[in-house]
């Protein structure tokens, strides 16, 4: 018995510790996307300068009076990377949350309904999956015209439908179980049985997939203002900013590495989050 | 090994484990699964090894087997024939070659999938031969047609079968058995206990028979070890034990035990064990002490088992000495008949047709074959029968539960829905639901005013036996008995006129089964509403039904009184499933083969295949039940046809 608890005393504090160490980096990913939220929001307002005017000498290498330094026509470049977190971050994050919608829902219905209404909505779901995202930006672009608004409404088109199949997917595995037929028994309507005891079975693995998502559109949305898809020239994009800077690298870096750096940045605590929503969703079930 | 070893048991223990102690640690919480067990395992010996989920029974036979997982922290001996298994890996691996084997309790998992049976029972063997020799040996015929099969194209009888040729093959001196036969028909169960006691005699092994049950340890078991929460409370010779059980747990559970013509038992203990528990929270009290109805004082402090000859049992209040027999009520069970006489349920020539395929591949299964039946209020009916004899089918046809256009027949219920309480009360209640609401849900589908759902919930509550603190709780929070009581609970919040419970205590512990069918009888009689209940558990039908209906592949061959069918059964069907039960004292004389699965176009008698009293007008019968004094039964030899 001495030994046993010697062990099981010397196992204890470290096992915890770990445990404590990965819930706290969990929240802390978390933390983190939630004050990019709120810099997002609040970004315009803390800009020491107007993004779109000249502020001081062209080619201001960073320093105290300029912290990310200015680019070839004199701007800001810290005032235009915080507008430019703004754009990116809230864009990505409406994309996702209108795909998380739209394709909730289309899945919600093609799931519980079965039979001809999920065939129906299947098949419209992988026409639009079988659109090349980048080729219906160029597209939409090209119809609307260059500005940010077309790149999402791009964009949103093609992102929707795999949050239908995923949710379809998790209603149809829910709705073979059987917790559904018992509720089903209970004689409540369709809209209570799919809204209370169908869809809440979808949200996590939705919820995980989503949060993951966000880091690959914000990496979408850079690439395709990267190459001249996103907002028009002056506005602070980081994709655009990244491509404007990208052919005086050699002489000043600082343009075009300090939008990339924070497109990597966002991406990352994106991602992060993403994957602490997954183990918190995880521990919960 | 030649059958003088076997006859000759040897004084010295083949295997033993002393005061073996193992811990988990699971996330946060701590839990102990064995608190000190010392046990010692003969040649030619079979200790049956009882106890509920989290007892920590399987913990040692793992642990016999050397194979409990690493995180596992583990203090105490544990010798298979001389070799420690504990500690000695080098020759571990040789023990388990040479000295001990295992049976599981699904043997798809034991098995690999992707592997032909020949090819796994080989890796087991030394020669070709001795593959034929292994498998012959546990009564598998056709073994070179068996030899090519995958482990899913057999039954799951044929697969503990193979699982036990593979474990029986090099003569092991100690055979574990993990609930072996839990997941088979209890025809089956009986020709694999058969098997496990042959081999025991023919091979003279030590057999450590892990169960939940306490019928299937008694039949085959020479002495019987009780565990609760990781320690043995009892243990002692197998009919000494049945017939006076001194721990209050043993007791509880010899007393509740589910006989034919037996009167349930009133509850002796209090609801839900939970399983394993942190070890703060009991260490140094009496494990029991939770549920315990005797408790004195001096339950604080763990009893020190008390040893008497082949006896020992850990409680303070009972030495062996001056241990009581317990009460029991050995009269048949009488039946307080509600007297109504208003139709719950007809159900008149159903038949079920499954289809699977297309075209030429369209295959049709005929699931039921013509049910017709008539239940009253407050009357309980059982259906029994092995799997694949149609009758969970039939509740859910009664249900309204299967697809468009499978049924052809005619089901009425007159006075509103029936309810169900499904087989698994725990998957039935949404996952992400309170209780309360999904207690709300039932109260809405069933269009009742939203000033009363208060008093009904209070009153639903009251009559299941929980307390009000579930309403806020989600099904994982509960115990397993709490979760069976709030089914139960939303299924009779409104009183439905017909109850249907599909396997109402296969998911429970044995302690729990007696608590809820007392339950189940209550609310039939407080409610007036009519029952039928589908069981595998001829013990559950007699506890509970009026009227018990035999089915098979899909027809009703006996219906009548439960204690006419029960008592005298008529048809040879229901005789052999009688003899099939374990630890009744008789001997088992299970049906031969396996349940068949259900097919169409069966001509004649569909049991004559199996049945010893076959006679040449049994191919050519038109099936129909032959009334005898209100007892129907379907066969050739009753009443002259």
């Amino acid at each position: 018995m001495n030994r046993l608890s010697l062990a099981v005393r010397t196992a204890r504090p470290s096992r915890r510790w770990e445990r404590r160490w990965s819930l706290r980096g969990g929240h802390l990913s978390i933390a983190s996307a939630a004050a990019v939220t709120v810099l997002a929001l609040l970004g315009p307002m803390l800009a020491p300068h107007d993004p779109l005017e000249r502020a001081g000498e062209s080619f201001t290498r960073p320093g105290r009076d300029f912290w990310f330094g200015t680019d070839d026509v004199g701007r800001d470049i810290l005032s235009r990377v915080l507008n430019g977190v703004r754009t990116t971050w809230l864009a990505a994050v409406a994309v996702v949350l209108l795909g998380v919608l739209i394709g909730g829902a289309v899945g919600l219905v093609a799931g519980a309904g079965g039979g001809r209404v999920d065939r129906v909505l299947m098949a419209v779901t992988d026409l639009f999956l079988a659109l090349p995202a980048p080729l219906l930006a160029i597209a939409t672009v090209a119809a609307l015209g260059p500005s940010l608004q077309s790149t999402l409404i791009a964009l949103s088109i093609v992102w929707w439908p795999y949050y239908a199949r995923l949710a379809r997917a998790e209603v149809r595995i829910q709705a073979t179980r059987p917790h559904v037929e018992a509720a089903r028994l209970t004689g409540i309507g369709r809209i209570r049985l799919g809204v209370r005891h169908l869809l809440p079975g979808a949200v996590p693995t939705v919820l995980v997939a989503a949060t993951l998502d966000v880091s690959v559109v914000i990496l979408t949305l850079a690439s395709l203002s990267f190459l001249g898809l996103g907002a028009p020239a002056p506005s602070p994009e980081l994709g655009a900013m990244a491509a404007r800077g990208a052919s005086t690298v050699l002489d000043a870096w600082w343009i075009a590495t300090v939008p990339a750096l924070v497109v990597l940045v966002l991406g990352l605590v994106a991602a992060l989050a993403g994957d602490a929503t997954r183990d918190l969703v995880g521990a919960r079930r | 090994m030649s059958h003088a070893l076997a006859t000759a048991a040897d004084a010295d223990p083949v295997a033993w484990v002393r005061d073996l102690r193992v811990h988990f640690t699971n996330g946060r919480r701590h839990v102990a699964a064995l608190r000190g067990v010392s046990l010692e395992l003969r040649r030619g010996e079979v200790v049956g090894l009882v106890g509920e989920s989290g007892s920590g029974k399987s913990v040692l036979g793992l642990s016999l087997l050397g194979l409990l997982p690493e995180s596992a922290a583990v203090a105490g001996d544990v010798v298979v024939d001389g070799v420690d298994m504990r500690r000695d890996t080098t020759h571990r691996r040789e023990a388990r070659r040479k000295s001990i084997a295992a049976v599981f309790q699904d043997p798809m998992t034991s098995l690999d999938a992707t592997m032909r049976i020949g090819r796994q029972v080989r890796a087991a063997v030394d020669t070709d031969d001795a593959v034929s020799q292994a498998l012959q040996a546990v009564a598998i015929h056709d073994v070179e047609h068996r030899a090519l099969a995958f482990p899913h194209q057999l039954s799951g009888g044929l697969r503990q079968r193979v699982v036990i040729a593979m474990a029986a093959s090099r003569s092991p001196k100690v055979l574990v058995a993990d609930e072996p036969t839990t997941a088979l028909d209890v025809t089956v169960q009986a020709q694999i206990l058969l098997l496990l006691d042959s081999l025991r005699r023919d091979h003279g092994c030590g057999l450590l028979l892990i169960t939940h049950d306490l019928g299937v340890a008694a039949e085959i078991a020479d002495r019987l070890v009780v565990m609760y929460r990781g320690t043995i409370v009892e243990q002692g010779p197998t009919a000494d034990v049945l017939a006076r059980p001194a721990h209050p747990y043993t007791q509880h559970l010899v007393a509740n035990r589910l006989l034919i013509g037996r009167a349930l038992a009133p509850q002796v203990t209090s609801d839900d064990p939970s399983p394993g528990t942190a070890v703060d929270e009991i260490d140094g009290s009496c494990v029991f002490i939770g549920r315990c109805a005797h408790r004195v004082d001096a339950c604080a402090v763990a009893p020190a088992p008390t040893i008497d000859g082949q006896r020992l049992v850990a409680c303070h209040r009972h030495p062996i000495g001056h241990r009581q027999p317990p009460v029991v009520d050995e009269g048949s069970p009488v039946r307080v008949r509600s007297g109504s006489s208003r139709v719950a349920a007809t159900l008149d020539d159903i038949r079920v047709t499954f289809a699977s395929g297309r075209g030429r591949r369209r295959r049709t299964i005929d699931a039921i074959r013509g049910v017709s039946l008539e239940l009253r209020r407050g009357e309980c009916l059982a259906l029994v029968g092995e799997s694949g004899s149609g009758k969970t089918t039939a509740l859910r046809a009664v249900a309204g539960l299967l697809p468009a256009g499978v049924m052809a027949g005619r089901i009425t219920v007159p006075e509103g829905r029936p309810q169900v309480v499904f087989q698994d009360a725990g998957s039935s209640l949404t996952p992400w639901m309170t209780v309360g609401q999904l207690l709300h849900d039932r109260l809405v589908g069933a269009g009742v005013h939203r000033d009363r759902h208060d008093a009904l919930i209070a009153a639903a509550l009251k009559e299941t036996g929980l307390p009000d603190n579930v309403l806020s709780a989600r099904p994982r929070e509960l115990s397993g008995g709490q979760r069976q009581r709030a089914a139960l609970a939303r299924a009779v919040i409104v009183p439905p006129p017909l109850l249907l419970c599909d396997e109402p205590t296969s998911a429970l512990d044995a302690s729990l089964v007696t608590n809820v069918l007392a339950l189940l009888d209550r609310i039939r009689c407080d409610l007036d509403i009519a029952t039928m209940i589908v069981t595998h558990d001829l013990g559950v039908a007699s506890a509970l039904a009026d009227e018990v209906a035999v089915m098979y592949l899909g027809r009703i061959v006996e219906r009548g009184r439960t204690e006419d069918v029960l008592g005298a059964p008529q048809h040879p069907y229901t005789q052999s499933l009688l003899a099939s039960l374990p630890g009744t004292g008789l001997p088992l004389r299970p049906p031969s083969g396996e349940p068949p699965s259900a097919v169409s176009d069966i001509v004649g008698c569909a049991y004559r295949n199996r049945c010893p009293h076959a006679i040449a007008a049994c191919a050519s019968r038109v099936a129909h039940l032959v009334d005898l004094d209100g007892h129907l039964a379907d066969c050739e030899l009753v009443g002259a046809g």
